[in-house]
């Protein structure tokens, strides 16, 4: 009867220390899949949110890494307008602000132009579009609106000037229920670039033309374009690159840490249960299966913890696409691939950590039982 | 009823009413209605077949335990519902144990003072009062030695002079013997013999080998949770 | 004996486990001390362009956190100029670019006019600060011209138009070493940012900067200008270290530093946790004995805080040796050696081992609280 309480007792042991380790993995794991499916969540509604406007190409100033500080001249869009096959080019102005007292830090501002998408295409919630003339209004995205509390009607202070809620949009985007949304005109007096846009959005009449053939007469049209497919353009956006590398290095140190702690886990569970483990060598199981032994333990755990932090990175997810400070840039999607991310850290933390202890036990002599 | 053989009561160091202990799973006893009187300076052996209760009967003495109902006193002070028990512990009661529990990592010298981190002598003054407890256990010689490097003989030795590190007025041991040979067992007891009469130390011993008890003054015999017999040895051992 | 040596003698007893828990706190220490010595050292470099020059305050476009994309009308500055208290205003314009050849991205260029308090400032190992006709002609760091292999009258291609190297400067930190001056419109020219500037750089009156409040009325009196037709002009004048330091950027890599710390301190406080833990179970029964012995619980949970404390104070130590040694290294690699300066400042090392301090005592906290709640008798019966 004591001899049982005494081997319970060794198990719950047991369990407290798997439980930790899956734990600790979970932690890893669930920042993984936060930042990275953050940057991927991001990444993905970016480019959604171009190719359901239709757009194939984006047109920037060439070089410099830091795509919201240079600008083109506004006479470029009728030039490019006039080539053959391009069915719509729009210019347009962005910048990012901060609205402080509601500790929303990055806000995003467009300026378009009147009568043309998207300010004639998405779906108005309350008031009116913006018009040709509209001088000191704007229009918010419903998730905007809300986080700032405003209505239309009410006035907002942009770059310190009183602007009128003119109206209020739903997106299918974050990105521009999120926005602020003005004249091209306006932001262009409030950013002091008269006569500039960010970019132009090419859509092109793909039955007749070939995009590439567009992009190269584009490219053509005058020195230092850069002309990209609306792909390349998310992907290379400083913004994106830098929470990318975030992630690497979120990835990295999660691993390195992690590792350790797998590894002392595993160490530890083996050593204590050398005179089990030489018991069995003694009992003529080859050195491969006692590995397999060790390997299969310590993948258990690492499935668990991988399982454990996705769910809990999800749960992170959703929560920043409800937190105000954030709630613009990301709408909590994860992507399958982001958790295959998560996984396959958990899994390699695992195998890696469990390699000395499986061989250490595989080593164990028949002895070792007996010196218990 | 007064029994001839038992001291008066106000001699008693140690002071057991009518104590009872239930097992912690269920209503099955585990001691029941047991009275003691240990006197002070009295060494006595507590014998027993395995699961009379005589383990449980050590531990509510060495305020281990707490009794299911009933009341033990230990000079004096009550030791159920005490906020102060490791203090007792500490100050007045000195534990050997069958399997001598030393510090693996420690020497003889630092387990000995083990204890003394909670006892009434500065810390200055805690190797050189090992020291001499260690001598008065015949191991002047095995300061430095640790626990693995010692015979099992001097192990249990080490051990009783730990208990006697706050130089406690009870001591308790719980089949000391056990796990030693007759010679290194002979030399164990030979050593409470001697403590018993220079230090007049008060000594309870569980056993359920009739040789040790027969070398204390005083058996009390227990069964199924009840003391059975309660005799003095005659001078010349029974 | 001391108390320590029982706390020493314990550690020794598993001495795998103890070093990979010292490990395991060195991994977390020393992520964090690379992470935050790198977001602590960019802000550093980028206060000490301004304050080294002694440059009071920065005007900008209000509302505007992300530096680099902040636009003023360069024709602002009459008016800056006007406002008491100011001594000097200098316009300056900040780009991130590629070199040609050296096929080099993300190199800061800046566009100074000639005589500013800007441009008088570089110390120049070779040629001379560019004049009003220096047209096309550029002055680079140190460590750019290294890495270009140019020097002083080299030809290099900047945003495809082809610049002479007029000088050679040292900068006062790695960040300036890595970057580059041509002359003011020069650059707007460049980039399509004609009669524009990132932002103005203002050097105060001896009396205007002797105090906080009198900056202050400086400040107030900026943010405070209209336009003819009364509306405001929408500037924001600030100090250098809080421009720095609320900019969008300096928030990102801060947020990064920290956020990936936090997220390195869990893992560390659940393997402390672990090893802890396992290091109570297996003594369970050395635990009862010490209760038998008298050792009160308090003393108990000393013993263990205290084992977990020393492990985590050495795995600080070995931790501060690794992260600085990152930072080093990170020093060395070309295309972030701007980015990355060597000297750690002493509040990063003490915040590497408060994360230390953190690990240790959560880490020690449920299998101390675990052994305070053990019963002697329950505990002497484990094996």
């Amino acid at each position: 009867m004591r001899q049982m309480t005494v081997v319970l007792k060794n198990l719950r042991g047991r369990r407290v220390r798997s439980l930790l380790t899956v734990g600790g993995l979970a932690v890893a794991v669930a920042a993984v899949v936060a930042l990275v499916g953050a940057a991927q969540c991001s990444e993905q509604a970016f480019l959604e949110l171009y190719q359901r406007r239709g757009a194939d190409l984006v047109v920037q100033r060439a070089g410099g890494t830091v795509q919201l500080s240079n600008g083109l001249d506004q006479t470029l869009g009728p030039r490019i307008a006039a080539l053959p096959g391009v069915r719509v080019v729009i210019g347009s102005l962005m910048d990012m602000v901060a609205f402080e007292q509601a500790n929303l830090f990055a806000v995003i501002v467009n300026g378009w132009p009147a009568g043309q998408s998207p300010l004639t295409e998405v779906t108005m919630v309350a008031g009116r579009r913006l018009q040709a003339g509209d001088k000191g209004k704007v229009m918010l995205g419903v998730k905007l609106a809300g986080n700032l509390e405003k209505k239309v009607g009410d006035k907002i202070d942009v770059y310190d000037e009183p602007f009128e809620v003119i109206g209020i949009f739903d997106s299918f985007s974050v990105f521009e229920s999120g926005a602020l949304w003005m004249l091209l005109e306006e932001l262009q007096r409030l950013m002091d670039r008269p006569g500039q846009v960010t970019g132009y959005v090419i859509e092109v009449d793909k039955l007749n033309t070939s995009v590439d053939g567009i992009k190269r007469r584009i490219e053509a049209l005058e020195p230092g374009l850069s002309v990209v497919p609306t792909g390349e353009f998310v992907r290379g956006i400083a913004q994106m690159r830098v929470v990318r590398s975030m992630g690497w290095v979120v990835s990295c140190v999660a691993f390195f840490v992690g590792l350790i702690g797998v590894s002392n886990t595993m160490i530890m569970s083996v050593f204590e249960r050398r005179g089990e483990l030489g018991t069995l060598r003694a009992l003529g199981w080859p050195a491969l299966r006692i590995v397999r032994l060790v390997l299969a333990e310590t993948l258990i755990l690492s499935l668990a913890g991988a399982l454990l932090g996705s769910v809990a990175g999800w749960l992170i997810l959703q929560v920043l696409a409800t937190v105000p400070a954030t709630a613009g840039l990301i709408d909590g999607r994860l992507a399958p691939q982001v958790v295959g991310w998560g996984f396959a850290l958990a899994l390699g933390v695992g195998l890696c950590g469990a390699a000395y202890p499986a061989i250490w036990a595989a080593r164990l002599s028949p002895l070792a039982a007996m010196r218990r | 009823m007064n029994d001839p053989a038992l001291p008066e009561a106000s001699n008693c160091l140690l002071r057991a009413e009518c104590v009872s202990r239930l097992y912690p799973d269920g209503d099955v006893h585990a001691l029941q209605d047991v009275s003691l009187c240990v006197g002070r300076g009295e060494y006595l052996a507590i014998m027993g077949p395995s699961g009379s209760g005589k383990s449980t009967l050590l531990n509510l003495l060495g305020a281990l335990d707490t009794p299911s109902s009933g009341t033990i006193l230990l000079d004096g002070e009550r030791l159920e519902g005490s906020a102060n028990l490791s203090r007792i512990r500490a100050r007045k009661i000195g534990f050997v144990f069958q399997s001598f529990y030393l510090l693996p990592t420690l020497t003889a010298l630092e387990n000995v003072q083990i204890p003394m981190f909670e006892g009434p002598w500065p810390p200055q003054e805690h190797a050189p009062r090992a020291r001499e407890l260690l001598a008065s256990v015949g191991l002047a010689d095995r300061h430095h030695h640790l626990p693995c490097q010692l015979s099992v003989g001097q192990r249990q030795r080490v051990a009783i002079a730990r208990a006697m590190a706050n130089d406690p007025p009870l001591m308790l041991a719980d089949e000391p013997t056990g796990n030693l040979d007759s010679r290194a067992g002979g030399e164990v007891l030979d050593l409470f013999d001697r403590l018993h009469r220079v230090s007049n130390v008060t000594l309870v011993v569980i056993t359920h080998t009739p040789e040790v008890a027969a070398r204390a003054e005083r058996v009390v015999h227990l069964r199924d949770g009840h003391i059975e017999s309660d005799a003095r040895n005659s001078p010349c051992g029974k | 004996m001391r108390f320590s040596t029982v706390v020493v003698r314990n550690l020794e007893r598993r001495k795998l486990r103890s070093l990979l828990s010292t490990l395991s706190v060195a991994a977390c220490v020393s992520s964090t001390i690379a992470l935050v010595g790198f977001s602590a050292g960019f802000e550093r470099s980028m206060t000490e362009v301004y304050t080294t020059r002694h440059i009071d305050l920065i005007v900008s476009r209000a509302g505007v956190t992300q530096r680099l994309t902040s636009n003023l009308d360069e024709g602002l500055a009459p008016r800056l100029r006007d406002v008491p208290g100011v001594r000097e205003v200098a316009p300056s314009q900040t780009d991130i670019v590629s070199f040609g050849e050296g096929n080099l991205v993300g190199i800061p260029v800046l566009g100074w006019l000639p005589g500013s308090v800007q441009m008088n400032s570089l110390v120049l190992t070779k040629g001379e600060p560019l004049a009003a006709a220096d047209h096309d002609h550029v002055l680079i760091g140190e460590q750019l011209a290294a890495t270009l292999e140019k020097t002083i009258g080299d030809e290099v291609e900047i945003e495809l138009r082809k610049f002479r190297i007029g000088g050679i400067f040292a900068g006062m930190n790695v960040y300036e070493n890595m970057t580059a001056v041509v002359l003011l419109p020069d650059l707007q020219r460049l980039m399509d940012r004609e009669g524009q500037v990132t932002e103005f750089q203002l050097v105060l009156t001896d009396e205007a900067r002797s105090t906080p409040a009198s900056i202050g009325r400086v400040r107030t009196a900026i943010t405070a200008l209209r336009d003819e037709q009364g509306k405001s002009l929408g500037l924001a004048a600030t100090p250098a270290r809080e421009f720095v330091e609320s900019s969008t950027e300096a928030g990102l890599t801060r947020g990064m530093a920290w956020g990936t710390s936090a997220v390195a301190l869990l893992i560390g406080i659940f393997g402390m946790l672990n090893s802890m833990f396992m290091s109570v179970f297996e003594r369970y029964q050395e635990i009862g004995v010490l209760k038998a012995l008298g050792w009160p619980d308090r003393r108990v949970v000393r013993l263990i805080v205290a084992e977990s404390l020393l492990l985590s104070l050495v795995g600080a130590g070995l931790g501060a040796v690794g992260g600085m040694a990152a930072i080093w290294v990170l020093a060395r690699v070309p295309w972030v050696s701007g980015m990355v300066r060597s000297d750690i400042s002493p509040w990063v090392l003490a915040a590497g081992v408060g994360m230390a301090l953190v690990i240790g005592l959560c880490g020690s906290s449920y299998p101390a609280w675990r052994a305070a709640q053990l019963a002697p008798t329950e505990a002497l019966r484990y094996e």
